[in-house]
């Protein structure tokens, strides 16, 4: 699946050293591969080696990317996705799809001083991270990719390659999960809500 | 459509991943069903909350650090683009015949160019040869005091599968060695009083590197004793690649 964007990646270009064509496509893609990056570690220092890597993987083999096989975002995603895990390994994280909070890996996700007019945004947004930065990492991956990334479910499978379906529930279970702790924060129709329907 | 054929779809119709005719039924459904469009709503409640969530911008390094990169991985194989091909895009290609008549076309118009540029030059100059004498500057010469070694510095990277050679040029004068000569002979006749100057003196003089592996929590560091190396100013990179090595 490719988005317009895609016309304007030209990898023979980076392979014979066009600064413009790879400041181009960096232009277009760090933001969001920064963003999976963070909201996967909760750690600035970590998501920048993570999207330096990304980026690092395409500087030096152009040629693994294959527009027939997926997007450009796809693909640095994938690559993302691997130092990110090859990171919490490292770090003797288990990785697996548990319901139980205990074994999965919380990140701590760095607070920062704000003027005292955002105060209440800024707790809420510390919130919604602390929350997100609590899933097991299998369903944070899918969340994040589709809430905030906004890739379609054929482009997370890729990513993580898995099968749609497997991506169909892991984001079930972990958009489940959020809206339960995020229950007194969320407000439907005017209302606060404090139960997701249907759960 | 039922209830609960809804809210198994639900999800995808609210990410946009169902089908038209899908879309169609379940909309019909959730406007006469409060139940299932509050269950829509607070899946478009949850994802209002989570885009409020900000991350802090990356420090600039980040940008930089890819674009210094960039310029050292192309740094020797960078080609010029042609001007053709900046104009008109990558996606033209010049058929291999016609490429061949034009170079052969352009050839025979240098050599013939050469040919009467050459009977210009020489009848002109042919009066002034006798007068001027053309005299070609030797080549600079390296001066013979100047001794470099060159010493290679492996350091593996294990996640990369990366091979990392750094080349420290080690610059030594004669009088320098001399010198060591004299402190080698000093050591055997007081090794006491030099002995510090001279274990210095060894180790810059040592072809080996002494080297040593440590693995870390990071990864796998080495460790070598660079003591009377200096890096060249250009520092090249040697990456293995699947066996194969290639010079940077």
């Amino acid at each position: 699946m490719t988005s317009p964007k895609e016309d304007l990646i030209d990898t023979d270009s980076i392979a014979e050293g066009d600064t413009q064509a790879f400041t181009k496509i960096y232009n277009i893609y760090w933001e969001r591969v920064y963003g999976f990056a963070y909201r996967m570690t909760g750690d600035q220092p970590t998501a920048e080696d993570v999207t330096h890597e990304a980026f690092l993987v395409l500087i030096r083999h152009p040629k693994r990317y294959h527009p027939e096989r997926g997007s450009m975002m796809t693909f640095l995603c994938a690559v993302a996705r691997n130092c990110i895990f090859h990171h919490f390994r490292r770090r003797g994280y288990e990785i697996d799809d548990a319901f139980d909070e205990q074994s999965s890996v919380s990140t701590f996700i760095a607070t920062e001083k704000n003027p005292l007019n955002y105060l209440l945004e800024r707790e809420l947004a510390e919130k919604v991270n602390e929350s997100v930065a609590l899933l097991p990492v299998l369903q944070r991956e899918v969340l994040i990719l589709r809430e905030f990334q906004e890739l379609s479910y054929e482009e997370i499978a890729a990513v993580v390659g898995g099968e749609v379906n497997v991506v169909k529930a892991r984001l079930y279970r972990a958009r489940q999960t959020l809206a339960k702790r995020l229950a007194p924060y969320m407000t439907v129709k005017g209302e606060r809500c404090y139960e997701m329907p249907g759960s | 459509m039922k209830c609960q054929e809804v809210r198994l779809r639900l999800e995808a119709f609210h990410d946009r991943a169902a089908d038209a005719e899908l879309n169609s039924r379940i909309a019909e459904h959730l406007e006469g069903c409060s139940s299932c469009d509050g269950a829509l709503a607070q899946l478009r409640a949850l994802r209002t909350l989570l885009l409020k969530s900000s991350i802090p911008a990356p420090s600039a390094a980040l940008a930089r650090g890819l674009m210094e990169a960039f310029h050292q991985e192309h740094k020797q194989t960078a080609k010029t683009i042609p001007w053709w091909r900046k104009a008109f895009g990558s996606s033209i290609t010049v058929p291999a015949p016609a490429l061949a008549a034009a170079m052969i076309v352009i050839a025979i118009g240098i050599a013939a160019a050469n040919i009467i540029g050459r009977n210009a030059a020489i009848a002109s100059l042919s009066d002034a040869t006798s007068a001027v004498s053309t005299s070609v500057p030797p080549p600079p010469s390296i001066s013979p005091e100047i001794i470099e070694r060159t010493k290679f510095v492996e350091v593996p990277v294990v996640e990369e599968r990366v091979v990392t050679k750094v080349i420290y040029v080690e610059r030594e004068n004669k009088n320098i060695q001399t010198e060591k000569l004299k402190s080698s002979d000093s050591k055997q006749k007081s090794p006491n009083n030099k002995g510090r100057e001279n274990s210095e003196m060894q180790t810059a003089a040592n072809p080996d590197l002494k080297m040593s592996g440590e693995v870390a929590e990071n990864g796998y560091f080495t460790r070598t004793d660079l003591s009377g190396f200096r890096p060249e100013s250009v520092i090249k990179a040697k990456i293995i690649r699947e066996g194969k090595n290639d010079e940077k």
